[in-house]
Order: C-alpha cells, then structure tokens, then sequence
C-alpha cells in the first residue's frame, strides 16, 4: 500500500528494463514484480520487453522475468499464457502461495492437464505432448492434498485426470479406507461418464480391496461384477465358503443373493460354473430337487402334506450327511450345493414365490367391477381386463378370477387368445418346478398339431418365456423343439418371445441360429418376434450380429420385422454407453423411421440410467426435430430410461414436451416420467401427469393413466392423498359409458398396475446397490412397445420385483423373528379393499346374496345361456368369496377400531414381510434379537445371524401357512379343482376344458 | 466533480409500484421489510430483490437518525454479538431515552440473523448514514472495516451489495482528500470481480478506479487500465452513464474529440433526469468538445431545465466562439477563470484560443468567396506584428485540417472558398437516419430483452366436461355427414 502511494509510475522501472546492466534490470524486475497489482496496466504494454528477457538464456533472472509475465496475463485474462510463462517461471512460481493468482492458475493448470490427459486418452496418443512441468505442479499438487488429509479433493482430482497411480495412493493412505472406496465408486458411477475408463477405476478399486486386511466382500463383488469377471466373484465365494466360521458362510449367500438381485443371468452362470461342484454332484442334485419339490408343494397348497414333506427331507440330508465320514467335507459340499442353488436363482424365485402367494392382497372386486362395466363386445377393454389380471396377480400363482369366470373368457378369439394364455405364465411367473405341467394342457402336443388352437398353443410357449424369464435352463431346450417343430407362426411367434426371454443374455449360438431361421422365413408375424427375441439373447453383449440383424432389416418388407429386428439392435447395446455410439449413429441417420425409432430404443439403453448429458442432448433434439411422430415419441420416452437413475430431474426435463402441441410427443413425456419415477411416488411426477390423464387425445390419456400407475405403485394414501383420487379417476373412467376405448382401456390396465402382484412388488429399475437391474430395464423397453402390440403387456412383470425383506437363516431357511418399522403403520398399510358399492353390510352377506346381486348385475348384459354355465361355476367360487370376504371385513372393523385410539407410531413386522421402499429407511432390528442381520440392509434377502444357535428355530414357513389357514384352504380349494396341482390330478376337471374357446 | 455523483445517488428511481405509501410507516419498520427483503433474496438467490432493498434504501435515506438506526441493529443482530458491537461502535451515542423507546417494540420483532448479506447491508446503512452526516473519519473506518469483511465473502447474492459498498468506500476516502490511498485495494478487490464474475463489481471498481486516476490527473494511466481492462456488456446503466463520462474525459485530453464528443452525449442523455449534477457536468464538457470540434452547440442546449445558470458561462464562451472574436473569448474566459477551473476546463479552454480563430475563419469562408489575407487578418483581429503572414500560415493549417473548404491564392494574397455541395445529394442524411434507426430498434430489443414473464402456472386445462361435449358435437357432426352420404344414395 506504501509503495503504491510513493511509487505513483511505474514508468521508470520500465524505462531502467531497456538498460545494457543486468544488475539494474534485476533490480527493475524485482521491483516490478513486487508492484505489479499495482502497475499492471502500465507493465502489460511493455511485456513484450520482458519476454525478450525471458528468452534471453544468458539473463540469469529469466525465470522472474517469466512470472512478472505470467502475472501480467493474469490481469489481462489471459489464463492460457499467463499459465504458460507461469510454468517456465519455474521454481520461482511458488504453489504454496496464498493469493488469488496462484489459486486460479493452479486450477487453470489442473484444468488443462485434465482435459490433455482425457484428450491423449481418447484419441489412444501417448501422453508425449503432455509439459512434463504442467504434470509436476499438478502433482505437487496432488501430493500436497493427500498430505493435508483432504483426500475427496484428490481422489476427485486424480479421477478427473485419469491419474489412476496417484488414486490409488490416495486412497491407500486415506484414513477410512472402506469410506473412501465408496465414495470413489460414487464418483466413478456418477461423474465418469467413459464407460472403458470407469471399468479400469473399478478394476484398480477391486485391486485396492484385495490388498486389504478385511476386504469388504460385498461390494467387492459387486464391483467384479460391473466388470464382469466371474472367476474373481467365484474365487471369493469358494474362499469364503471353505472357511470354517459359520459367519463367512453367510456372507458368501448374502453376497450371492446380492448378485442375484443384479438380474445377470450370463454372469450368474459362469460363477455357478466356476464354483467348484460338489464331489458327489449327483446325490445332492437329486436331494435339491427333493427338497425343493415339498417347497413348491407348499406353495400349492396341500398343508397336510408339507410338514411331513420337510421333515422327510430334513431326514434324508441327515442321512446323506452321516454316510460322509467327513462331515467337514460334507458340511462344505452341502454348502456349495446351496451356494449354486442361490446362483441359478432358484432360492431367490422360491422364496419370493412363497411370499408372493402368503401375502397376497388382491383385490378380486376391482377386477370384478371391471369385467361388469365393461362392454362384452369391446375386444380390446375384454382383453385389458385380462392383461390387468395377469399383472395384478404376477407372481402370486392365484388364478382365480380366471376360474370364476370361464365363460367370459371364452369370450377371448384369436390374439386376444394367445394374450389370455400368455397371461397365465405373469401369474405363475417363477413357478419354475411346475410351470411346464401348468401349461401342459396348452402347448402344443408332439407333432400332430392335435386339435389345439395355435393362438392358444403360440401364448403358451410365450407364458412359458415369461414363467422362466431369466432364468430359462431347464426349459430352453423344449422351447427350441417346439420351435423347430412347428410352422405355424402364431406358434413360431410365441415360442421365440418365450425362448427369447428364458435365455435372456445367454447369448447362446445354438439358439440364435434356430431363431434366425425363423427370422429368414420373412413371415412377418414370427418375423417381429424373431427380432425381439434376437435381440433379448444378446442383451448387452454389443456383438457384430447387429450387423446383420440390421442388413436384414434394411432387406425385408414387413413393417413389423424390421421394427422387430430395430428393438432387437437395440437391446444388443444395452449398457454399452459410448461403444454403441457408431450403431447408433448408423441407425439415427437411417431413411427408415422405422430404424431410427429402433435408434431411439438403443440410445435409451446404451445410455440406461446414465443421465449422459450427450444421451439426453441426442434425444431431446430428436424429440423436436423428427418428422416421423414415433421416432419423436420414441425419443421422448427413451429419456425416462436415460434418466431413471436420477429421478427428481426427468419431470423438470420433460415438463416443456409435456405440454407439446403434438399429442405423441406429450404421450412420450408421460411414459417417461411414468419409466423413470416407477414406483417413487415423486411429488413433482404425479404433479406432471396429473394435466395429462385428462388430455384431449385419448392416446395421450392412455399413457397418462398408465405412467400415473407406474408412479404410484405401493404409494399408500397416506403418503400422497391423490393415489385415492387417481383410484376413484379410474373408477370413473372405467364405468363411463360415454368413454372412449382408448382411455378406457388405459385406465383398466393402471389399475392392474397399481395393485401389480397381489400389492407386493413394485417397478424397480435400480437393484439396491445402484446397478441397473437388466431384466427389469428390458422388460419395461418392451413392455412399451404395447403401443404396436398389445401382447407384448406381459414384459412389465420383468420389472416387478417384491417389495419384501426375507430373513434367511444359514439353512436358507425363513426363522420367525421380529423387527420395527419406525412409522405410522397407516403410511405403508395396504390399500383398504374395495367394497360392494351398496353398503358394507351387503359384503357381509352370505354367498348366495352375493352371488344373485352379482348375477343381477350381469343379467343385463349375460345371455340366459351362459348363466347356465355360471351357475355351474357357482359353488368352487361362492365357497372361496365368503371366507375371503370374511377376512376383508375383519380387516376394515380393525382398522376402525384402531381410529378411535391414537396411532402408534411404530409398527412390529415379522420375517418376512412387506417393506416397501419408502419404509426401508424406518426399519430397524430389535436390539435383543436372536438374529441379527450379516449386512445392514432393510429389505430383499438378509442372511442372520444366530446369536442363540442352542435354541430351537421356528421357522415362518410352515407358521405362517398355519396362520393364514383360511386363506390357503380357500386357494387350495380352488385349487383342487384347477390344474395347478399335481396332487389333484384326480378329480380336477380337464383345463383344456376350462379354456375351450367356441370359436 | 463530487456533487454530481453525489446527486445521482440520490436518485430515486421514480417505481411505478412504489413500496413506500403517502402514509410511510416508520423508518424502522421500512427497514426491516428491506432486511426483509434482502433474506428473501438471499435464499432464493433473487439478485433483483436485493437490488430493489437497496433503491428502497437511498429513498429513505433523508429519514435515517441514529435511533432508528441503532434499533434497527438491535433487531438484525443479537445485542452484544460481535457483528453487532462493531457495527454499534461507528454510531454516534445520542439521547438514550428515545433509543430505549425504540428497542421495545423491536426486540421482540425480529429474529437474530446470521445472513452475511444482512451484516454487509448494515454496513451500508451505516456508511451511508455517517457520510451523510459528514462524519468522514468514521465513514472511511466503517468503509473499510467493512471491504476487509467482504473480501472473506464470496456469494453472488452479496455482489450488488458490495458493489454499493465499494462506491461508498471509494466516496468516504475522496471527501477526506485520501483517494490515492485506496488504489491498491481497489485493484485488488477489481482482480478479484474479474475472477469471480461479477460484473457489476468490475464495472463499478473500473469507474471507481478511473475517477481515482483521473482525480490526480492521470489520464495515461487510466487510458492503459480502462484499454487493458476486460470489457462486457453493461449491466448498470448508471455504472455505464459513469463509465462513458470518463473515457469522454480521457479523450478529450487525449485529443480525440469526436469520440469524446460520442461518449459525453451518450453519457448525459444516458443519465436519467433526476441526475441534475452528472448531466450538467456532462453537458459542460460536451460543450467545450463541440467547440473544439469547431461546431457551434445549439442553444436549447443551454437552456435545458435546471442548467441555465451553471451552463452560463459555457453559453457566454460559445458566443465568443460563435463569432469567432477573439477579445470577446479573452474576456470571457478571464471572467468566469474560477468557474472553469473548478470544473477542471481550463486546459481545454486554451485549447479553445485556436479554435475561436479558426470558427472566424469559416465564417469569412461562408461569407465570402474570395477575400484578401489582410481582410482575413483585420476580422480576425490578429493584433501580432506580421497579421497577413499569420493569417496566411492560419488559413493554410485550416484548410489542411479540412476545416474550410478552400484555396489560396499567394501570389495576389488572397483566400478563394470553395462552393459547398448540397449535403442533401450526398448519403449523409441516410447514414444519419439509419444511425438513429439502429439506436431505437437497439433500445426496444433491450427493453424487451429487459422483459420477465412470470412461470405459465395457470395453463387452461380442458375439463371432462367440456371435452365430453366436443367430442359429442364432432361425433354428431360425422354422423350428420354420414346421414348426408346415406341421404345421397
């Protein structure tokens, strides 16, 4: 400040510059130097001097000469060259400095080199160019942030400039070494967005865990995973499962069952193959199908049967074991047999099978209602109400309603037929042991082609896909015959969408060709799905077969096999991210809408969950710019799949479209907030949607309704008033008159989707450990082709996965144990059920009432005839009407009861139950507990812990089948007379019979 | 030179919706639903709140007494806390009772804050308060103590604040004659604008620095910081009125008169009118520009409202210039010498010598098409010993300035003018014409540009209703059209 005031020019330092003495221009420099906040206007004119100084070799000063320089184009914003003298400056430029100046240059710096660094990285050049002095600031830099302990800067700043030798120290020698991973596997995932240099982050992270004392398996192999290296998840596993402490044991589950949750089903079968198998594989196999036959028994109901059932098994391994003089051996075979059981998927689909049927709370009279209000004659809402069907029971192996009401669903011809017997394979889905003698009586008999509809036969090998959906091994293989063994390509059509999603990622050879035999037939039917189908077998795998799936496309005619063929493409790059850009770029350009509507699918999934800014940038261009309408919606819709990672921003995003002129683009919007806030309950998505579901194009309403659904899925009332208000809207919609198919139509399957899978799943695209849920994804980019093809509905029941948290002992067994769920129990409470619409008393009534009313109601729109027919199904159903009307009325008398007192504020769940995800943060296990869980999770699959191992186990399994009794006798009673059972083959009347069409 | 700024502060942007009714409430109560209103701006990042707090600010700013001020404190800080006994120390003490008064009814009514942007908007009450009351050494404390405070800030929504802050530091320093005093600090807090994106820093920091510089007459120096510094579009009009005066200034010293001239017309027509101070100074040196342009201001410009006594002696010089009379220039200027150095003319007025004669000299040239060097030399009033030789070297520099249009005749001694053209066939008037054109379309776009639109929350949504009843009439239509087909068969 003092120098400033006597020194008021800096025209004489300048002027002692062009003297012949060095000593006298050091001295000007020095001075310069000093005041150069101060004079910077004056010097910046004769820079050019000093830079003669500079470069001036023989001038011992040069390097001061440099930063006075760098300084003054620091004042002038020149960041580039004031960097670049600051550089030659040398030693003299001191990074310590705490002044503005070296603060903006060392960003600068860290700036430039990172965007070098990712220059050399993308165009494969060396890193030649790079100033070696620029990299040693940036590590001096680097070393003084891991010195100072500030290592989030440095990791980030490592990451950022690919320095992965220097984020491996950092994370080495930071404090908390398990946090810092984390965090650098959230800045990988969330802010690298090369897909190659995010796999070489992880890859050093999984090097970093391996060098640790106490690795953290979990996400160590998740993290093996996401880069696909099945020995590595296979190594650890068989460590932890040799080991003698009972507690790695249950990791190793846990972690499978982690992978499980993934849905990677190549993955998951390389592991289990790499998995040691156990010496005597052959006795084992046979014992695990043993043990799992009573499980599935279980399920179906015959309640004498299973205890004993169990025990026999129990028996039988305790036999087993003895023969073994070592039972260590034994023990560790045992567990390996078990370990593969959880890797194929069967453990997970069982017991989510079991607690699907235990738990379900379908509400029979919506669909009820439904089926009555709507016109028989109207094919498309008669086969809605059947879709809503399927999906309200996906899963839980109830299919009652479609007993009930056989006539009516006779009523299904040709499509709408194979879709009815599709819709068998949504409730049954994951009944792997049986799910072949369920659809017996519909698939096609050996050869002769025997009196069977094809559209039933076609819908049965499709209902088979979707039975064993991800997890097909054992049924691929009847699929391909009943493939090859037919022409017909109703039946070609349904058997390649069932092989295509049994062998999901397999990318299996074998399968490819057969179906790319149907595929060159050019039938245009089989044609569609061929293409799907490809398309599903290659998930993910980018390989060059899109290449001729593509030439193909550009080949053919029909419409439908090059949309087919353009899904297919599509789903080969799943994942991909900027591999996928050259096919993508291929298919955009392409003069066929229809490939550049296949471009729009494969930029969503290449770019699945990535919220890659390029990604959104391509599509919202796409969406404004296109002349094809469906490559425009397509484009809108693909951003709920770009974004679901993220699901706060897609309404802000879309919220402009949403308000188009042109009703397809508005339609996209609302299937994308509905694709990317599944299941949220997001505030800002409902509000968003909201406008829409009263849209004056019907189409737009459809899709609003659907996405509404979507979003509300498991939202209790209590939580957003207005899921009531959307119940009541559909209501509406459905029992209008006046309304038209479309909306209609919409509003029937929302309310299939709003209560999907007896009110326990929901729509998750994102397991719990943030990786994308394949299956789910693909199902949902399907599922949105309903557009094109009804049938194809079914593939949302890919994306549902149970909202349930499973306590598994180390016996894989359920223990009965007890745990807190920190909130008002009417935040996450089921819907009430429906009532009759006259008066509560009326549902009280016995059957018979109920029955005459019900017919009453159907009298005007019934034929005497098939009254005669319903009369005959009146007993089996009226049976089962009372007692579940019994346990509905329960229900409402405690929910009154519990308004008069004060709500508790926390509820006690038991193992396992339903914990939906808006609940999982209030769960909380009881601290005296016999169990504790092996990693804190709050729903899925938990593996315990035993703290009393002496004590005696109850097991939930056969408690909770006791408990729900009535329930289970009522479905068993159903049952017996259906054709789930196998045990009562007997007096069931012949299924064939049931769906015997007229037509 | 101070007055004029001063004034313009004190402008008070006439908002059409005025906060502040006939019936003001009390001072405090105003400034608390200022504090008000900056807390809401702060958190919703709403930069146009705060610059309204701060308009709201200078209308009240007559009112403010230390009472109102030291409760205002009270209220906006917990008593006793730190920002609040170092801001409590810079307010005179002054009769007790009354304060106590005030301090009843306000304790109770706001909550303490521990928003940066109240505490530096106290330090601007403060400031303001004491320069008001000409408590310099105290003002230029506070001013300081408060620029240390938001060096150690850096949020965007402070930015205008600061920006006021800066003009009043700046404003203390000059009225105690320190202004050299605070140039480093004003560069360095300018660097620091720069860096962080603030514009409205950087532009008013530029003109703080430039009005520093040119204080002590140092126009080279603040020519190389005004040409180096980096340029963006303006955001304040008044930092731009400010901002184009001074480089007026430097080019007129710097001889380029026409952009100089460019600059302080833009200047003073840019200012708005209450600025009374800003546009008369400007006006001043635009008339002495013009004239040493060789063009006569017209008369109205004189007369404007308000400017006619302290344009007087301006108007009285361009007379003498008008004419071209040399003694009557003398005389004036000896007049009116306090006058024009107070405004800092003088030099120019020398300048104006020459010009006087060479004004002179065109009107003989209009007058007359052919007139002899010592004619020349008598109605210029040339009283040097050799007049004619004069007169000829005068009118040969003239007429190589391109100031006349003319010829000399040396052997006979005599000045041959030229016949001037019709301006009418040339483009002049269409390039003067699509100047203004562009001026104006410049001026909607802004406004427009200026222009905010509330979010469309109220969109008109089709009822069921509504919808049900078009659809009846189009189904009803096509039925009509069908019966219409059948009709025809």
């Amino acid at each position: 400040m003092s120098a400033a005031t006597t020194v008021s020019c800096a025209g004489g330092l300048l002027a002692m510059l062009n003297e012949s003495h060095p000593t006298l221009k050091i001295h000007a420099l020095s001075n310069l130097n000093t005041f150069v906040n101060y004079f910077w206007p004056e010097i910046s004119t004769s820079v050019p001097i000093i830079e003669s100084l500079y470069e001036d070799e023989e001038f011992e000063q040069r390097h001061l000469a440099a930063l006075l320089v760098s300084k003054v184009f620091y004042h002038l914003g020149e960041l580039n060259d004031s960097l670049s003298y600051a550089l030659g400056a040398d030693h003299q430029f001191d990074v310590s400095e705490d002044s503005d100046y070296v603060h903006t240059l060392l960003a600068k710096a860290i700036d430039e080199y990172a965007s070098m660094k990712i220059k050399a990285a993308e165009s494969n050049y060396e890193s030649a160019v790079i100033d070696p002095r620029l990299e040693a600031i940036v590590e001096r830099m680097l070393d003084k942030c891991i010195a100072d302990g500030k290592y989030q800067q440095a990791i980030g700043v490592t990451i950022e400039c690919r320095r992965l030798d220097k984020l491996e120290e950092a994370v080495i020698r930071s404090d908390n070494v398990h946090a810092t991973i984390n965090y650098c596997i959230d800045v990988s995932h969330n802010f690298v967005y090369r897909r190659e240099y995010r796999l070489e982050v992880l890859r050093l992270l999984v090097k970093v865990y391996q060098q640790l004392p106490s690795p953290d398996y979990l996400s160590m192999c998740q993290r093996l995973m996401f880069l696909d290296e099945p020995e590595g998840v296979a190594s650890i596993l068989e460590k932890l499962l040799q080991s003698e402490n009972a507690d790695d044991t249950l990791m190793a589950y846990q972690i499978a069952f982690d992978l499980v949750e993934n849905e990677h089903q190549a993955f998951l079968l390389k592991v289990r193959d790499q998995i040691p198998s156990a010496k005597k594989l052959q006795p084992s196999e046979s014992k695990q199908s043993d043990s799992a036959q009573p499980d599935a028994d279980a399920v179906t109901g015959s309640i004498a049967v299973v205890p004993e059932d169990v025990q026999m098994t129990d028996g039988t391994q305790a036999d087993s074991s003895a023969e073994y003089s070592n039972s260590r051996e034994a023990a560790y075979d045992e567990r390996l047999t078990k370990m593969r059981g959880i890797l194929s998927g069967e453990t997970c689909i069982q017991l989510t099978l079991q607690f699907l049927y235990n738990h379900n709370k379908s509400d029979l009279l919506i669909l009820k209602t439904i089926k009555q209000y709507v016109e028989m004659r109207n094919s498309v809402c008669h086969s809605a109400t059947i879709y809503a069907n399927a999906i309200m029971h996906a899963g839980t192996t109830v299919d009652t309603f479609l007993r009930e009401n056989l006539d009516w669903l006779s009523r299904a011809t040709n499509w709408a037929k194979f879709s009815a017997t599709a819709g068998l394979g949504v409730i049954h889905r994951g009944h792997l042991q049986q799910g072949r003698s369920l659809m017996a009586p519909y698939l096609p008999q050996g050869g002769a082609g025997s009196g069977g509809s094809p559209y039933s036969e076609g819908g049965a090998l499709y209902a088979l896909g979707l039975i064993h959906a991800n997890h097909g091994e054992g049924i691929e293989q009847f699929l391909i015959e009943s493939l090859r063994s037919t022409n017909v390509e109703v039946i070609q059509h349904g058997a390649c969408l069932g092989l295509g999603l049994a062998a999901l990622g397999t990318a299996d050879d074998d399968i490819f060709d057969e179906i790319k035999n149907v595929l060159y037939t050019d039938s245009a039917v089989a044609g569609e799905a061929a293409g799907i189908s490809m398309g599903l077998l290659m998930v993910g795998t980018a390989s060059e077969k899109a290449g001729e799936m593509l030439a193909y496309a550009h080949e053919t005619q029909h419409e439908k096999i090059i949309r087919g063929l353009a899904l297919g493409i599509a789903l080969t790059v799943y994942g991909r991210e900027e591999e996928a850009d050259t096919l993508i770029e291929q298919m955009t350009r392409d003069q066929d809408p229809i490939v550049r509507y296949g471009g729009m699918y494969a930029l969503a999934l290449a770019y699945r969950g990535t919220a890659n800014n390029k990604a959104i940038r391509q599509l919202l261009h796409f969406a404004v710019s296109d002349v094809s309408d469906d490559v425009r919606r397509t484009a809108v819709l693909a951003l709920g799949f770009v974004l679901y990672s993220d699901p706060e921003q897609t309404p802000r995003i879309v919220s402009l479209l949403s308000e188009s002129y042109n009703p397809h683009v508005r339609y996209g919007a609302a299937l994308a907030v509905g694709i990317s806030c599944a299941g949220t309950g997001l505030s800002e998505a409902i509000s968003l949607l909201e406008p829409l579901t009263s849209d004056v194009v019907d189409f737009v309403r459809q899709g609003a309704l659907i996405a509404m659904a979507m979003v509300m899925v498991q939202t209790s009332e209590a939580c957003d008033s207005r899921v009531g208000q959307f119940r009541r809207q559909l209501e509406k919609i459905i029992l209008d008159k006046h309304e038209d198919t479309m909306s209609k139509m919409g509003a029937i399957l929302a309310s299939g989707i709003l209560d999907a899978g007896g009110r326990n799943v929901t729509i998750k695209l994102l397991s719990k450990t943030k990786h994308d849920k394949m299956t789910a994804v693909v199902g949902l980019a399907i599922f949105s082709q309903f557009w094109y093809w009804y049938p194809l509905i079914y593939f949302i029941s890919l994306a549902f996965s149970p909202t349930a948290l499973i306590g598994l002992n180390n016996d894989l067994k359920v223990p009965k144990f007890e745990f807190l769920s920190h909130a008002k129990p009417s935040l996450f409470e089921y819907p009430k059920p429906t009532t009759v619409p006259t008066t509560t008393s009326a549902a009280k009534l016995p059957t018979a009432v109920l029955s005459t009313s019900a017919r009453a109601k159907a009298r005007a729109s019934k034929k005497d005839a098939e009254k005669a027919n319903a009369e005959k199904a009146e007993p089996s159903s009226g049976k089962g009407k009372a007692s579940e009307k019994d346990g509905d009325t329960m229900q409402i008398d405690s929910a009154a009861e519990k308004k008069s007192e004060p709500e508790p504020s926390y509820e006690i769940l038991t193992n396992p139950a339903r914990v939906i995800p808006a609940q999982e943060k209030f769960i909380e296990f009881l601290e005296d507990s016999r169990y504790v869980p092996v990693k804190s999770a709050t729903s899925g699959f938990v593996l315990l812990k035993d703290l009393r191992p002496s004590e005696p186990e109850v097991l939930a399994l056969t408690d909770s089948l006791s408990s729900t009794a009535p329930n289970a006798a009522d479905a068993s009673a159903t049952r017996q007379q259906g054709s789930a059972s196998l045990m009562a083959v007997d007096d069931e009347p012949a299924p064939p019979q049931v769906f015997e069409y007229t037509s | 030179m101070t007055q004029d700024v001063e004034m313009k502060e004190q402008q008070p942007t006439p908002a059409p919706a005025n906060p502040v009714s006939p019936t003001s409430p009390s001072v405090l109560e105003q400034l608390k639903d200022i504090s008000a209103l900056i807390e809401t701006g702060a958190y919703t990042r709403e930069v146009r709140r705060i610059m309204r707090a701060i308009r709201w600010t200078i209308q009240i700013r007559k009112k403010l007494n230390v009472s109102v001020l030291s409760a205002f404190l009270n209220s906006a800080f917990v008593p006793g806390s730190e920002v609040h006994s170092r801001l409590a120390a810079y307010i005179p003490k002054e009769d007790d009772q009354d304060m106590e008064v005030d301090i009843g009814t306000s304790v109770t009514l706001l909550s303490k804050h521990s928003l940066p942007e109240i505490e530096i908007y106290c330090y601007l009450l403060v400031l303001i308060f004491l320069i008001d009351q000409k408590r310099y050494d105290e003002a230029k404390a506070c001013s300081s103590a408060s620029i240390a405070r938001i060096k150690n800030l850096n949020r965007r929504t402070i930015d205008v604040l600061a920006s006021r802050l800066y003009f009043y530091y700046s404003l203390s320093y000059e009225l105690t004659g320190d202004l050299a005093e605070i140039r480093g600090t004003l560069l360095a807090l300018h660097r620091t604008a720069t860096l962080r994106h603030d514009e409205l820093g950087q532009e008013t920091l530029l003109n703080l620095l430039l009005r520093n510089y040119l204080h002590y007459n140092l126009y080279d120096k603040a020519e190389k910081l005004r040409s180096k510094a980096p340029r963006f579009e303006a955001h304040s009009n008044q930092q731009f009125c400010r901002y184009l005066f001074y480089l007026g200034k430097i080019r007129t010293i710097q001889l380029e008169y026409t952009d100089a001239k460019e600059s302080l017309l833009q200047a003073a027509r840019k200012a708005p009118v209450s600025a009374l101070g800003f546009r008369i100074l400007c006006n001043k040196w635009a008339v002495i520009v013009r004239l040493l342009l060789g063009e006569i201001p017209e008369r109205t410009v004189f007369m404007q409202k308000g400017m006619e006594k302290a344009l007087r002696p301006y108007f009285e010089l361009t007379n003498a210039v008008r004419i071209g009379d040399l003694e009557l220039f003398k005389t004036v200027a000896e007049k009116f010498a306090s006058a024009f150095s107070s405004d800092g003319t003088n030099n120019l007025i020398v300048r104006l010598r020459h010009n006087v004669i060479r004004t002179g000299l065109r009107n003989i040239s209009i007058s007359y098409s052919k007139i002899s060097l010592a004619d020349v030399a008598k109605k210029l009033r040339l009283d040097s010993p050799n007049p004619i030789a004069d007169a000829e070297s005068i009118v040969a520099k003239a007429i190589r300035d391109g100031a006349i249009d003319a010829t000399i005749d040396h052997a006979c001694g005599w000045m041959i003018s030229k016949e001037t053209g019709d301006i009418y066939s040339t483009n002049e008037p269409q390039i003067a014409f699509n100047s203004r054109i562009a001026f104006c379309l410049n001026m909607h776009n802004e406004a427009v540009r200026a222009l905010r639109f509330p979010p469309n929350s109220d969109k008109e949504k089709e009822s069921a209703e509504k919808r049900r009843e078009r659809q009846q009439q189009e189904q009803e239509l096509a039925k009509h059209i069908a019966e219409e087909d059948d009709d025809e068969f």
